[in-house]
């Protein structure tokens, strides 16, 4: 089956050889070949085997519809054959074998086909017990899925994805989409034009079809039209939001107006044997032998039940393929003008006759003949047969309509039984359909149909156009056979060849009780493989309706969901933006060995050192901001600008505490709760000026509590201004015995002495020559500076701090420290130490709770809970060592068996030399002294001491210094 | 201010500066040029008070005399730059004008943002600007549909980010205003985005002083 003196086809340069493998065999190919174009022009035919019984399986439709052309290249499993150009050194193997695509082991399994009727896994896997799990599974995954993914090779190729914005966006560049776009762009609109193909023009390019318009030179012109061929629209979303693939970008589309020229999908006749290699659709045929020069058999049977069949046999004989037999469902009198051209060849044409059988060469690996029957007056094969020597099956017996994108698009399918055809209407404002997924079939009929859905399209997105275009009247007639269905009795009439469906599967599931096709599907998976049901829906609903006596319009489709066709992980993951922020003095950080930890989306020292020595290196940070000073970047910090003259009420209300009160140049803490009376966040408020307060929030809480203000001020409309400026500042927490002899060191003309600034004190002034916000706050439980800088400046504070504190033997300490210190001071952490649920009262903190305020957000709440107090209650807990089975975070606190509450801290203390912890417990627990019960992950229970959550320096002398 | 301010990126501009191959992208750090906002109950009447005009609408920009910029991001909400190639004291004038009307007790003039360490500024210049946002930003920038002076507010690259068309018409230039501390994150979103097109960030030895 030689075919290299035929290669000339529209994609191909010839004179360009390119060698690939298939399967480990080399062979030669042509620029612009695909690798089944190239391996048919070889004369390999094999190219995967079907899914369960293993059977070869070929070229059906060179359009990238089917699962029968899916390849291995590389890791990328499922590739589709007939759509995937070769290159040089191009490996390519077949999917789902156990050797080669020719030589496959499992072909055993077509032998044993009766033993694995519809729906045979249900009914057999799950007994005896304990089977499924021991024997039939591993059996099972290890036979599942088609390619062989090597999961821990890194996806090869850089995916990404893009925005795209567009008046008419038109899927399809046939006839009837490039005269769409053409029309919508002559209007004025800005027209997309995308085609899954290499070369615009549809069926053009390789159908017998002729127009006096060179439509694809007339969208290639035009200023207004972008094409994108090998672009694959795979969704149609609300809004008209299309996911167009595109190489290895998914674009993002945005339309005014879709116009979907979607077309046809040719579909098969069944018979036995009907999936054996070399049988195929005849626009698959006309597909090789135009584009690819490829002569796709040397003596052909033709399938017909429409005109276009004739074209296919007008193809043929002009590329050389002997024509044995056309072979026509329809009885005699249906003359189209291709049938007439043929007539005049002198080849056999045999009205009213069907393909009973197709006959196997050895090993299926292709067709050799078939067996013709009379169709009898039901319909079905008849006795008179007759056979024929062939290698070349064309099937050209009708169409459905694309329809997968117009039924997201909302479109509703009916089906017309008297012309067996699909109709589609009702899809969504903004989405119009052209050509023949709309059932315009001739070409003149869909150039008109698409230049008027063009002009339609640019005028609902406002453009200004002369007078209408005459609509077409849709022909009345239609190209497909209302049932090319030929059961055989010993079966193998494939209707989905994805999962190896025969008609007697779809009998018998219906047979089983499972009548409406919803259950069909879902019983047999008829039309749940790689290609969707695109060849399978159509028979499977005919086969329903004949086995249920209803029409094909009562039994209906199943629902199409996006995506279209097959699409990568890669290509859905992209490249994916994961934000993070830095603090100024991250180069700092990193210099000074920064081991770091996210928190929110902040990158954040954990520690300084090797993670080997973390403990170490954390005890250490503790010793020294204990005993002498340390240092710690709290940049990440919320802080919120709250100006204006209601800026204390606002405060008021948001917060649970009093801040009307509260003098200029001193710090209040913050405690916020919600509506439900839960705590949601806690600060620092410190008072600029009598309408100016800057406001600390968590750092992963701060853009909540923004917009929460905003939302809460939208309602009030008090006089305020909020201005998030966490980013605008920068922060030092200086802490420990000697923080104070540190920033005198440091330029700065800001008072220190404990009497003029005491503990909870703020000020302002230039710290190192920079403008300073500095309060006095005891997080960790020492003596303390928070230093709040614009951000331009915060290196340099982190230097100079640095440097004034080098004679202290200052040292920075990581987030584990600080966490670590205000356990032990029995400071809580917000969303850490705090639930869904958690009140003041369970943290023991009423006393940031100012009953006497008329409002503020939460109040009512707290008021009613308080009635009624919860069972829990936060309390420390020690134990003298950690329990060898260790406790976590998050492990249970168990009262005679019951779950009384969790641990929600956990630390060893290298200053008190035990571990510490704070947990919920059960209220009646709370006392000093009482013993709760720690379950630790393995099970194990441990019991604990309930002591004062205030580990370290209960009566605050050291913060307070 | 001391004039020890550093630029959010200014860790990665190193060497002896970089120029992109191309005309196509050109990305220039402007961050340690001044800049500064005002929001709040009386800002427009105040700030139109202290410039000649104001944007009339919010999402617009004007320039003044002297190049500057003023967007309006709200009805009581600007933002201020200086023309980044002849930059004046505007900013720096209105924070003096704002200080000294709120010493002598005037209410109602809005409240001044720091801008300046809020955000970091990118300049974006060249002729595939819009096709490279459009990888990265889900509004369309292309020429025809943000005008000269047009303000967005949008996401790009998942952060909060200010665009405003500038006002020459060619070669297309925008204004990119985004989290001073994303800077990191988002240089290597800018340079991944402008590969494609040659482009990249520009700097010359003396931006590293």
């Amino acid at each position: 089956m030689n075919s290299a003196t035929l290669r000339k086809g529209l994609l191909i340069d010839a004179s360009r050889k390119l060698k690939f493998t298939f399967d480990g065999r080399e062979y030669e190919g042509v620029a612009g070949d695909t690798i089944a174009s190239a391996l048919a022009a070889n004369g390999e035919w094999i190219l995967s085997r079907s899914f369960k019984y293993h059977r070869p399986r070929g070229i059906l439709t060179m359009a990238a519809q089917d699962a029968n052309t899916l390849v291995q290249i590389g890791n990328e499993v499922s590739v589709f054959a007939d759509r995937h150009p070769i290159s040089d050194g191009l490996a390519v193997r077949a999917q789902n074998v156990g050797n080669s695509a020719r030589r496959d082991s499992g072909f055993v399994m077509n032998r044993l086909s009766r033993f694995m009727p519809v729906g045979f896994y249900y009914r057999t896997f799950y007994k005896p017990k304990g089977i499924w799990e021991k024997v039939w599974e591993p059996i099972i995954r290890a036979k599942a899925g088609l390619g062989k993914l090597d999961v821990t090779k890194p996806t090869q190729g850089y995916y990404d994805k893009a925005y795209g914005w567009y008046d008419v966006v038109v899927v399809g560049a046939g006839p009837a989409g490039m005269a769409a776009a053409i029309a919508a762009a002559d209007a004025g609109a800005s027209v997309l034009l995308v085609d899954e193909n290499q070369r615009i023009g549809g069926a053009l390019n390789y159908a017998r079809l002729a127009t006096e318009r060179d439509l694809v030179s007339e969208v290639k012109g035009h200023s207004k039209i972008e094409i994108w061929t090998d672009a694959i629209c795979n969704a149609w979303y609300a809004d008209n939001w299309l996911p167009v693939i595109r190489g290895n970008r998914l674009y993002k589309v945005r339309a005014k107006q879709v116009i979907l020229a979607t077309g046809l999908i040719e579909q098969p006749s069944q018979f036995r044997n009907n999936d054996l290699p070399g049988i195929m659709q005849g626009s698959a045929a006309q597909r090789l032998i135009r584009l690819f020069g490829v002569k796709p058999g040397n003596r052909a049977v033709i399938l017909a039940a429409n005109d276009d069949a004739y074209g296919v046999a007008l193809d043929l004989l002009e590329a050389g393929v002997d024509l044995a037999a056309i072979c026509d469902l329809r009885k005699a009198g249906h003359h189209g003008p291709l049938r007439s051209e043929i007539t005049q060849r002198k080849v056999s044409i045999l009205d009213g006759w069907c393909l009973h059988e197709a006959q196997p060469e050895k090993g299926h690996s292709h067709v050799r003949g078939v067996e013709l029957a009379e169709i009898d007056a039901e319909g079905t094969a008849g006795r008179r047969r007759r056979r024929i020597n062939c290698d070349l099956v064309c099937m050209s017996v009708g169409y459905v309509p694309a329809y997968q994108l117009p039924l997201q698009a909302g479109g509703k399918l009916a089906y017309d039984d008297v012309a067996a055809q699909f109709t589609i209407d009702g899809q969504g404002k903004g989405v119009l359909l052209a050509g023949s997924v709309d059932g315009f079939f001739d070409l003149d009929g869909c150039i008109a149909h698409g230049t008027g859905q063009g002009w339609t399209a640019a005028i609902n997105c406002g453009y200004q156009s002369k007078r209408r275009p005459a609509l077409p009247v849709r022909d009345r007639g239609s190209p497909n056979h209302p049932c090319p269905i030929f059961p055989h009795p010993k079966g193998m009439d494939f209707v989905d060849f994805d999962e190896d469906l025969q008609v007697k599967d779809i009998k018998n599931a219906i047979a089983d009780g499972y009548r409406e096709l919803e259950l069909v599907k879902r019983f047999s998976t008829v039309g749940m493989g790689p290609s969707q049901g695109r060849h399978a829906a159509l028979a499977a609903a005919m086969l329903v309706s004949k086995y249920t006596n209803r029409t094909i319009s009562e039994v209906g489709v199943t629902t199409t969901r996006p995506p279209v066709t097959t699409e990568k992980i890669a290509t859905l993951a992209g490249r994916k933006f994961t934000p993070f922020r830095q603090t100024p003095m991250h180069e700092q950080h990193t210099a000074q060995g920064a081991a770091w930890l996210l928190a929110g989306n902040w990158l954040r020292p954990a520690y300084y050192g090797h993670e080997r020595d973390a403990k170490r290196l954390i005890a250490e940070e503790v010793v020294n901001a204990r005993n002498n000073v340390g240092m710690i970047d709290v940049s990440t910090l919320g802080g919120l600008d709250v100006r204006g003259p209601d800026a204390a009420e606002f405060l008021n209300r948001m917060y649970t505490f009093a801040y009307v009160k509260l003098p200029v140049g001193k710090t209040r803490y913050l405690l916020m709760t919600n509506e439900a009376g839960t705590v949601v966040d806690d600060g620092v408020a410190c008072r600029r000026g009598e309408n100016y307060f800057y406001v600390t929030a968590t750092t992963t809480g701060v853009d909540r509590i923004y917009r929460n203000m905003l939302w809460w001020n939208t309602q009030w409309r008090l006089d305020v201004d909020i201005a998030n400026v966490t980013a605008a500042y920068a922060g030092v927490n200086l802490a420990g015995p000697n923080a104070r002899k540190v920033l005198a060191r440091l330029n700065h003309d800001i008072a220190l002495s404990p009497q003029d600034f005491p503990y909870l004190a703020y000020r302002e002034g230039t710290v190192a020559g920079i403008p300073a916000r500095v309060f006095r706050v005891g997080f960790i439980g020492e003596l303390g500076y928070e230093i709040h800088v614009p951000s331009r400046f915060a290196s340099e504070l982190w230097r100079a701090i640095g440097d004034a504190g080098k004679e202290f033997g200052i040292r920075p300490f990581g987030l584990e420290a600080q966490r670590l210190m205000r356990l032990e001071k029995g400071h809580v952490i917000i969303g850490q130490d705090t639930d869904g649920m958690t009140t003041p009262e369970e943290l023991d903190m009423s006393w940031a709770v100012a009953n006497s305020k008329p409002f503020f957000i939460g109040k009512r709440s707290l008021e009613i809970r308080n009635k009624t107090l919860s069972s829990r209650k936060l309390v420390g807990f020690v134990l003298d060592r950690m329990p060898t089975a260790g406790l976590q975070e998050s492990n249970l606190v168990v009262k005679n068996g019951s779950i009384a509450g969790f641990i929600t801290s956990i630390a060893f203390s290298p200053t008190l030399g035990r571990v510490i912890g704070l947990a919920y417990a059960d209220r009646l627990d709370a006392d000093l002294g009482s013993r709760i019960v720690l379950r630790a992950s393995d099970g194990s229970e441990h019991h604990a001491r309930v002591a004062s959550p205030h580990f370290y320096d209960p009566e605050n002398l050291r913060q307070e210094m | 201010m001391a004039a020890i301010a550093r630029s959010p990126f200014a860790h990665r501009l190193t060497g002896a500066g970089q120029t992109p191959q191309n005309e196509n992208v050109v990305i220039r750090d402007l961050s340690r040029l001044p800049r500064i906002g005002f929001k709040g109950n009386g800002t427009t009447k105040w700030l139109s008070s202290k410039v000649s005009a104001v944007p009339d609408i919010p999402n617009k920009a004007i320039a003044l005399s002297d190049g500057a910029l003023i967007a309006r991001l709200g009805k009581e909400e600007y933002l201020v730059l200086p023309d980044p190639d002849a930059v004046g004291n505007v900013c720096r004038d209105l924070e003096a004008s704002w200080n000294a009307d709120d010493a002598r007790g005037e209410r109602r003039i809005g409240y001044p943002l720091p801008r300046a360490d809020s955000h970091s500024w990118l300049h974006l210049e060249g002729r595939c600007i819009a096709q490279m946002m459009a990888k990265i930003c889900g509004v369309d920038l292309r020429s025809e549909r943000l005008l000269q002076g047009e303000v967005v507010q949008t996401v790009v690259a998942r952060i909060s980010a200010v665009l405003i068309r500038e006002m020459k018409n060619d070669p297309y230039g925008l204004h990119m205003l985004t989290d001073f501390a994303s800077a990191d994150y988002l240089w290597d979103v800018l340079q991944d985005a402008s590969t494609e097109f040659g482009g990249g960030f520009s700097w010359e030895r003396e931006d590293l002083k």
